[in-house]
């Protein structure tokens, strides 16, 4: 995969990810802010493709993402989208080596969490909640935990799968109604993994209110909770059903910097998805 | 910079709270701190009834009969308090700060580089919140998510060498090995409470305190508490611990819920005890309630 994508070339990924960009809601060249697709002129994805290169990083890489695929119900290209971006070294990790989650990125709450996961015992009996560390900004408590540094890829995977079958789909159901089923069932590839991306980020958020001004509640207690209260709103007030592809049709939320990470992660997974799926075109087997 | 302030007296308004029916406790709750608008606790320590240490991001409060003192930690806000002993206390927190009450005053003993605020990258490096003793060789440890700060004879504060900060801090993490403890304690949370005492519990909810290396069951965490409680105090070979905003006590193997202030808070930020009285910070406030 890594080498495919290498041998695109620049102007070939750059095309490549501007397609599925275009799709997904997302300015050509991406955006310039944390969330950027694009980096000195090519995809920030290149680092990645250029780990899995490699052929022992590679082995690791593949070692981890099978382990999520085996032990988890995450979207696994996202999976590792999501630990690229969060802490790189997790996708090369293995071994026992104790690590912190919070220190690795992206984890705060594992260590309250770890039970709510779906994970076998068998991994997760080797997890360790630490201590509870206080945000003297907002007053917000993280729970880390200690892990086996080989068992990152895996938090982050469980993570994002969590997030999307726990909090999202009783959000949806919260926000949406009874249009809620038919709304999920009924959602475009593409939006359903933005959301995904946008639950894994932001897990929560408060709800929206149609009394106070957009401008005055976004920020980062704008989860996707809040933009799907947003969206059944507009969806309601033009006097139709509420629906997930809102997130990509309608540009309302698109400052927003939760979305913009989300969209931005969305189209990294589908770009990655579209060079496994072209490697396993030129598989002899 | 000692001042002295009256921002919060010892009210003895107290709070009457109905007892409850079934394992609940019934106390009454006075107030001991009230904290300015950016005065929210975020860990309290006590050495006696009318000896409570509050620490924030603005520094430390002294809260005694005689009224209440600060000290500015000058943008190193605190994270953690331990008492060593009624005449050595340390707080630690943002920025390598590591600072003692001595009995009659507070001292800055170690503060290193701390980053512009909306540059800081929250419990990172820069950051102590624990502390533990090693029982070996005597010395106090101040830990963070990556930094172990060991006190050297001469009371200054250093980073240890690599092989023996990774010891430390997987010690001050999830704790030392235990010859004498539980089978099968997968997941162990583990939580320091001060020289040769910890508290700790297993993915199967049984909870422990660890005395001179000596094991004691306390029964079970409640459910309500999920996989981890919030904040712990230690009193007299029994535990307070909060779960939310609710508060519990062990009696012996059994977890009692005790009856605890009313706060406007998601959740309990920390609690003391000493002198048969419990602390109990929520808010900005710190409560009171003795005779326990």
């Amino acid at each position: 995969m890594g080498m495919i994508g290498r041998s695109l070339g620049k102007g070939g990924r750059a095309t490549l990810m501007n397609q599925i960009g275009l799709v997904l809601g997302i300015p050509a060249g991406g955006w310039h802010n944390q969330a950027k697709l694009f980096k000195h002129g090519d995809l920030r994805l290149l680092g990645l493709l250029h780990v899995m290169s490699d052929e022992r990083k590679a082995n690791f890489v593949a070692g981890n993402l099978g382990r999520v695929a085996r032990l988890t119900r995450a979207n696994v290209m996202m999976a590792l989208v999501i630990a690229f971006r969060e802490h790189d070294t997790a996708i090369t990790a293995h071994g026992t080596k104790p690590v912190n989650t919070y220190y690795e990125g992206g984890l705060d709450f594992l260590g309250k969490q770890k039970d709510q996961l779906r994970l076998p015992r068998a991994v997760t009996k080797h997890w360790h909640p630490l201590d509870r560390f206080e945000n003297l900004e907002t007053h917000n408590y993280v729970y880390p935990a200690e892990i086996p540094a080989g068992d990152q890829m895996i938090a982050y995977a469980a993570q994002e799968a969590a997030s999307f079958e726990n909090n999202f789909v009783q959000n949806v159901r919260n926000e949406f109604g009874g249009d809620g089923y038919a709304a999920v069932t009924g959602a475009s590839r593409g939006a359903l993994l933005v959301w995904q991306a946008y639950a894994f980020l932001s897990p929560g958020g408060r709800p929206y209110d149609p009394k106070k001004k957009l401008a005055d509640q976004l920020g980062q207690q704008f989860g996707h909770r809040s933009a799907l209260g947003f969206f059944s709103w507009r969806a309601r007030g033009a006097g139709r059903k509420p629906s997930l592809d809102q997130v990509i049709t309608d540009r309302s939320l698109d400052h927003l910097v939760w979305l913009q990470s989300a969209k931005t992660r969305a189209a990294e997974t589908l770009c990655l998805e579209r060079l496994l799926k072209r490697t396993r075109e030129l598989l002899p087997y | 910079m000692r001042t002295f302030s009256l921002v919060s007296l010892i009210l003895t308004a107290s709070v009457g709270v109905s007892p409850h029916s079934g394992n609940a406790s019934a106390p009454t709750w006075e107030r001991v701190f009230d904290g300015k608008e950016n005065e929210w606790p975020s860990a309290i320590a006590a050495t006696g009834q009318d000896a409570v240490f509050v620490g924030g991001a603005w520094g430390i409060s002294t809260v005694t009969s005689a009224g209440t003192t600060i000290d500015s930690t000058h943008g190193h806000g605190v994270l953690g308090l331990f008492v060593e002993s009624s005449s050595s206390v340390y707080a630690v927190g943002e920025g390598e700060l590591i600072s003692h009450f001595d009995g009659k005053k507070w001292s800055e003993e170690h503060v290193g580089f701390l980053p512009p605020r909306n540059q800081r990258r929250l419990f990172s490096e820069h950051m102590l919140y624990r502390m533990h003793f090693d029982n070996g060789s005597d010395e106090a440890i101040a830990f963070g998510v990556v930094l172990v700060l060991v006190k050297q004879p001469n009371g200054t504060w250093a980073a240890p060498p690599q092989t023996e900060r990774d010891k430390l801090l997987e010690t001050g993490a999830v704790g030392p090995e235990l010859p004498n403890g539980p089978s099968h304690c997968d997941g162990r949370a583990w939580h320091w409470f001060g020289r040769d005492r910890a508290f700790f519990s297993c993915d199967d909810h049984r909870a422990f305190i660890v005395e001179r290396g000596r094991v004691t069951p306390k029964g079970k965490v409640p459910r309500q508490c999920g996989s981890t409680v919030g904040a712990l105090a230690y009193a007299t070979g029994e535990v307070y611990a909060t779960c939310g905003t609710t508060l519990w006590k062990t009696y012996g193997g059994t977890w009692r819920r005790i009856e605890a202030p009313n706060v406007r808070a998601k959740q309990f930020s920390s609690i003391a005890f000493a002198d048969d009285c419990i602390f109990i910070a929520g808010g900005r406030t710190v409560w009171r309630s003795c005779g326990h």
